[in-house]
């Protein structure tokens, strides 16, 4: 049984991932991954990273110029940004290996297409978080989202989910 | 065989209806054979691309792509098995904007720079070397003739003579088996040009894209809404490209990539913006001045609007002609 003090640090550090998502604080968000970083929206649960096309396959260095685009100042998907609201759920330890960590959360997300429609989108799924400690500190080396409607045809995911 | 779950009605495979349950409550002269699925009047197939039409088009599909099967050609020549394989799946793509936004932004040269500024910014586009090399054939936009048009990229990577410029300047020797394959395929000449050219960057009429190594379609679901699909443009016994080409794909193209979303709230903005009124018309006229013919089709500079004229002018000759014909 996971110690209370290791779901709390644990708790934290997603809860603050998620807080840098929903402001779009993009560069302090980057700072959270380990060099090896991989961020991941696959169509669904089941699919292979290197035979199946994803809609968001980022190794370290595409996440770094995921964060370059986003701060240029001409990310016109993301101007304004969207104003934004997760929920996420109490976290599950999944499995853990040493100083890496397996947490899994649901979240709901609301979205305000605020760039050109004003349409209210709706995004739920499921996230798994590979977390390592380095030097002492949380940092994020996966995180793998899981849309309920990743296979369906789904608006702009400019922003960070 | 197919069961349809709300009566039962049984169909084999090729959409004929073979059974009915509880027949007593049709007549004796009750005939299967006109409760069928519905076949698509026209189906033809062009290197492994299906093309239909429910009415009918009232041309045959050689008469419809015309000289664009050489844009089709192009791509598929990729394949050292003159094949594509498209087995990675679709991102889709939902927005709000009416679909002929695509057609007219996918091959439109003049919105790259401010658009996908922020592309530009934060990567290392060999595009820009395309661009900024004095020397090289300039990149055109080239008008096929029944509203098949392009960016003709080629001329510019062909004059330039680097394999794989175009394949975001991967060097040949990371894709040795691909490169033994072409040259056993086409000869060492052949598979240099192939190498050096690329695939098009072309729209074949009404809704077929193939953008560089992706294939991509769209269809509309409403006047103001429609989809968008992709998939890598993956090679038959070319697995070297192909695992490349999945991550261009999701970082160029689909609903979280660099490029697509910026045309698509674009694309959102100008729909609200038809919906203002004020003006009874789109400007299209840039480059009419100065377009020129070659080989019979219309080019012009790669930032000109000589490709949308081109798609207007078969998306009017469609809306007017008679296809019960
Ligand atoms: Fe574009």
């Amino acid at each position: 049984m996971a110690s209370f003090e290791l779901i709390n640090e644990l708790t934290q550090f997603i809860l603050k991932e998620s807080r840098f998502c929903d402001l779009s604080l993009y560069s302090d968000w980057e700072s959270l991954w380990t060099d090896d970083g991989h961020y991941w929206v696959p169509r669904s649960a089941t699919m292979d990273p290197e035979k199946h096309v994803s809609h968001l396959n980022d190794n370290r260095m595409r996440v770094h110029t995921r964060v370059k685009a986003l701060n240029s100042g001409t990310r016109h998907s993301q101007l304004p940004i969207s104003p934004m609201s997760r929920v996420i759920s109490p976290i599950e330890l999944e499995a853990e290996d040493g100083d890496e960590y397996q947490v899994g959360v649901n979240f709901n997300l609301t979205e305000m297409a605020i760039q050109s429609t004003h349409d209210m989108h709706i995004w739920a799924g499921r996230i798994t978080y590979q977390l390592r400690r380095v030097d002492g500190e949380l940092k994020m080396a996966r995180k793998k989202v899981v849309l309920v409607n990743g296979n369906e045809p789904i608006p702009n995911i400019a922003f960070l989910i | 065989m197919q069961v349809c779950p709300y009566h039962g009605w049984v169909y084999d495979l090729t959409g004929a209806l073979i059974d009915v349950p509880h027949k007593d409550g049709y007549p004796d002269d009750f005939d299967k054979s006109e409760f069928g699925m519905v076949a698509a009047s026209q189906v033809d197939v062009y290197r492994g691309f299906v093309f239909a039409s429910l009415e009918g088009s009232g041309m045959t599909l050689a008469e419809h792509l015309g000289a664009a099967t050489a844009l089709i050609d192009r791509a598929v020549d990729l394949s050292p098995e003159g094949e594509l394989d498209l087995q990675a799946g679709w991102l889709q793509h939902r927005f709000k904007a009416n679909w002929k936004m695509l057609p007219e932004n996918d091959c439109d040269g003049y919105h790259v720079e401010t658009t996908h500024a922020s592309f530009m910014h934060a990567t290392d586009s060999q595009a820009m070397d395309l661009l900024s090399d004095a020397d090289a054939e300039p990149p055109v936009v080239r008008d096929w003739g029944n509203g098949h048009m392009e960016i003709d990229f080629n001329v510019a990577y062909r004059s330039r003579n680097i394999p794989f410029e175009w394949f975001g300047r991967v060097p040949a020797s990371k894709l040795p088996n691909y490169t033994a394959a072409m040259i056993k395929a086409y000869g060492e000449e052949r598979a240099h040009e192939l190498s050096v050219t690329g695939p098009p960057h072309a729209i074949i009429f009404p809704n077929l894209f193939l953008g560089e190594l992706n294939v991509i379609f769209y269809y509309p679901v409403s006047a103001d809404e429609c989809v968008q699909l992709y998939t890598p443009m993956s090679l038959k016994g070319a697995p070297e490209v192909n695992k490349r080409a999945l991550h261009q794909t999701e970082g160029a193209v689909g609903p979280a990539s660099f490029l697509i979303p910026e045309d698509v709230i674009i694309a959102e903005r100008n729909q609200a913006g038809l919906n203002a009124g004020g003006r009874d018309w789109v400007d299209l006229s840039r480059g009419l001045h100065r377009e020129y013919e070659e080989d019979g089709k219309i080019v012009s500079h790669m930032s000109d609007e000589t490709v949308n004229r081109g798609f207007w002018r078969r998306h009017r000759e469609e809306m007017l002609r008679d296809h019960s014909k």
